[in-house]
């Protein structure tokens, strides 16, 4: 006896009947279902907003006519401060801290004495629960002129022991890689549109 | 002498076997889409940068302005290695010859790559970081810094994919011939293999 392999006489995949279709279709939906509700679980729990400096009074790099009473730093997060250190100094590095900074809600409250026209940095840093820390600084100017080049980005700093920035494409190494991805991007779009038709006659 | 016949191609029954067979074109052109969108933010990313000139920190792609938490998620870039690894395990049967071996080699790294990337998240999750650092880090980064070495991981990954993607579209006769699944465009009816 002989046993011989054959291939069936279409040419394409083996088809399957429409009842079995919808079957697997139907499970295709449920198991989609069920990883957009994980994605979405997953999401919600990562979604925590992180502790980030979201506004300052006076604005970083403002001017403002009058020396202000205190500076506030705002924060987005859950703030549970364990340590808090904020300093604002004049130009010649001085202090103008008027007592102790305090935490008040989502602010942090800064009383100064600013006493006259210049530029004034604020340096922040506050100890968060888990070892975590958030810290940079600001800087406005008393007078008619916008203080330039002292300040940092309002965004910066915070929850850097989670973070995992992806917005960091600077660099000759990141540059080229980008480059290269873009061309295998290319690629992969015209792969997929420019596919070969399959026959349906 | 009795001849019989025995039919290899089988219809497809379990779900493993309808993604690499009747699905595979859907299942890979749906893979294809999540893994260009990553790439679309990575390229939007580097547009604000350099073109736009955004600082850094700003340039967060077209997601990560709305949700800007979502580029600092250790759960986000988790869940995208996972559902790499997942995606490039389930499709793997359906390539065939060439195209399967580059399939694999991008499964070998992904795998790799996903578990640098569970040991970021069990960090961030636990707060104790490995070989005493101050912040989350994987076992590469102790030599490369981890925004170049994960851009590296995504970019060695991608390119055995789209080689394989490219084989798979345009296989040789005999790979053509090996191939059940439905990105298979027919050139010529298949031989049966006749008793001698």
């Amino acid at each position: 006896m002989t046993v011989t392999e054959t291939r069936p006489a279409t040419t394409g995949p083996v088809p399957a009947p429409a009842g079995s279709t919808r079957s697997f279709q139907r499970r295709m939906a449920g198991a989609l279902a069920v990883l957009v509700v994980v994605l979405a679980a997953l999401a919600w729990a990562s979604s925590a907003v992180p502790v980030r400096l979201t506004g300052v009074t006076p604005g970083d790099g403002s001017a403002v006519a009058q020396p202000p009473s205190e500076v506030q730093l705002t924060f987005s997060g859950r703030l549970t401060v364990e340590s808090v250190f904020a300093q604002v100094s004049s130009a010649d590095g001085g202090s103008v801290n008027r007592g102790q900074a305090r935490v008040d809600g989502q602010r942090l409250i800064v009383p100064v004495s600013a006493g006259g026209e210049g530029t004034y940095l604020v340096v922040y840093r506050l100890g968060l629960g888990g070892g975590r820390e958030v810290s940079g600084r600001t800087g406005f100017t008393v007078g008619p002129v916008p203080l330039v080049g002292a300040s940092s980005d309002l965004a910066e700093g915070a929850d850097e022991g989670d973070a995992h920035d992806h917005g960091h494409a600077e660099g000759p190494w990141n540059g080229a890689l980008l480059v290269l991805d873009g061309v295998l991007v290319v690629g992969a779009v015209l792969l997929m549109v420019r596919r070969p038709r399959r026959r349906t006659g | 002498m009795a001849t019989l016949t025995k039919p290899v191609g089988q219809r497809p029954s379990g779900l493993l076997d309808r993604l690499n067979s009747t699905n595979h074109r859907a299942a890979l052109n749906a893979f294809m889409v999540v893994v260009l969108a990553h790439w679309a933010e990575h390229l939007a990313q580097a547009y604000q940068i350099w073109a736009m000139g955004w600082p850094v920190k700003k340039a967060k792609g077209v997601l990560g302005l709305a949700y800007p938490w979502l580029v600092t998620s250790e759960w986000m870039h988790y869940g995208y290695a996972l559902v790499m690894i997942i995606a490039l395990f389930l499709l793997r049967r359906g390539f065939t010859g060439r195209s399967r071996t580059w399939w694999t080699i991008a499964l070998a790294i992904q795998f790799w790559h996903h578990i640098e990337h569970l040991l970021l998240l069990t960090q961030a999750q636990t707060g104790h970081n490995l070989f005493g650092k101050p912040v989350p880090t994987s076992v590469l980064q102790l030599v490369a810094p981890r925004v170049e070495l994960h851009l590296f991981y995504n970019t060695i990954v991608f390119i055995p994919m789209v080689i394989a993607m490219y084989l798979h579209l345009r296989p040789s006769p005999a790979e053509a011939e090996l191939m059940t699944c439905s990105c298979r465009v027919p050139h010529s009816r298949p031989h049966a293999l006749t008793p001698a």
